[in-house]
């Protein structure tokens, strides 16, 4: 399984990925919404991890056009942020979000909420 | 279409606040006092009945007085569950274990209704691009003939050219063929089939009854009967089908 991680933040984005490249996942990273359309073109991910505040296009504007696109609209996507505000899970969700992570969060949280993600993938496959 | 939400909150109070914030978002709610008595309406109701449309958000007890009910209810039921506690009353080993699980979500009691709704509402969205996949994943063709299996109705069909024919199949008849179906070409042993369809009951069933619900199912398919393989020893397998264009 393919997991994209979209954050500006450097360390974040490195600490993401050994952690889930720990768990057996294939990891690529972008460190901004255009980077991540991009690649996204060319490569097609099973999931992706997109951080809200990112410079250029955000993760909100990202995740818009995913929804937006043939090929990309049924990737479960998880947000990560630090805004906790309601209104701003509210429009996450309503956004296209299937789920919502404010940072800084657990490790094992983390890989538990891919994992339900995942387990959704594979029921859809193997039915 | 109306999603049902079942609530089981150790707080009633506000499972009575939340049911009614869901009714005015048109949800149907349904309130259990303790999540044995939810489990005792999960075994009530016929076994497709508590497939879609409906979750349900169940509280863990602080203390985990509850757990292992939770845990069970993960196992026997089909019904997508939100796990809700008190703020930090429960470790994040626990909140993982609960996710690996099967549950679908973790909340705090504390969440703002409004975000629980958008949840609500992700999930359904997610639950229904996987409806969406299935209905056309459960259709087998066979030498012209194609079975088609309707979660929604319960029910299945043969298909040949234009005519469409219902079989009637009993529930557990249905659900052997189904497991049968989604394993195509692959042995079912005798023991999974039993635990999947008869559940915690599947002790007390008699090896050869599980045989004349498999002869029944034959005799009804007709001519596609002949699909279902016995495998001595071990249990059975729906032989695998060409793929392709009839």
């Amino acid at each position: 399984m393919k997991i994209l991680v979209v954050d500006d933040d450097k360390t974040f984005r490195t600490m993401v990925k050994a952690v889930l490249e720990e768990e057996g996942y294939e990891v690529t990273t972008a460190e901004n919404g255009v980077e991540a359309w991009e690649g996204l073109q060319e490569n097609k991910v099973d999931m992706a991890i997109l951080d809200v505040n990112m410079p250029g296009m955000d993760g909100f504007q990202l995740l818009r056009k995913i929804r937006g696109d043939n090929n990309l609209k049924e990737m479960p996507v998880l947000m990560l942020t630090i805004r906790a505000f309601a209104d701003d899970q509210v429009h996450g969700y309503e956004s296209g979000a299937d789920d919502y992570l404010t940072k800084p969060f657990a490790n094992d949280i983390l890989l538990a909420r891919i994992k339900v993600l995942a387990r959704r993938i594979l029921k859809r496959n193997g039915d | 279409m109306n999603y049902k939400i079942w609530l089981s909150l150790s707080d009633l109070d506000l499972a009575k606040k939340w049911a009614e914030f869901f009714t005015e978002e048109n949800f149907e709610c349904k309130i259990f006092e303790t999540p044995s008595k939810y489990i005792d309406f999960l075994s009530s109701i016929s076994a497709g009945a508590d497939k879609l449309p409906a979750f349900s958000i169940l509280q863990l007890h602080p203390k985990g007085y509850n757990q292992h009910m939770i845990l069970e209810i993960l196992q026997i039921s089909s019904v997508p569950v939100i796990i809700a506690s008190e703020p930090s009353s429960i470790s994040n080993s626990l909140i993982t274990e609960i996710l690996l699980s099967g549950a679908d979500d973790y909340i705090t009691l504390t969440i703002d209704p409004r975000v629980l709704i958008a949840k609500i509402r992700a999930h359904i969205r997610r639950m229904e691009i996987s409806l969406a996949d299935k209905s056309s994943a459960h259709k087998l063709s066979t030498a012209g003939k194609e079975i088609i299996l309707d979660f929604d109705s319960n029910s299945a069909a043969i298909k040949q050219g234009k005519q469409t024919r219902n079989i009637n199949l009993t529930q557990h008849e249905l659900q052997i063929l189904t497991i049968l179906i989604h394993n195509e070409g692959r042995i079912v042993e005798r023991n999974d089939l039993l635990k999947s369809v008869w559940r915690e009951k599947s002790e007390d069933i008699n090896s050869q009854t599980l045989d004349k619900y498999i002869e029944m199912i034959r005799k009804k398919l007709e001519t596609l009967g002949d699909n279902i393989k016995t495998v001595y020893g071990r249990g059975y397998m729906y032989k695998k089908q060409k793929r392709g264009t009839i």
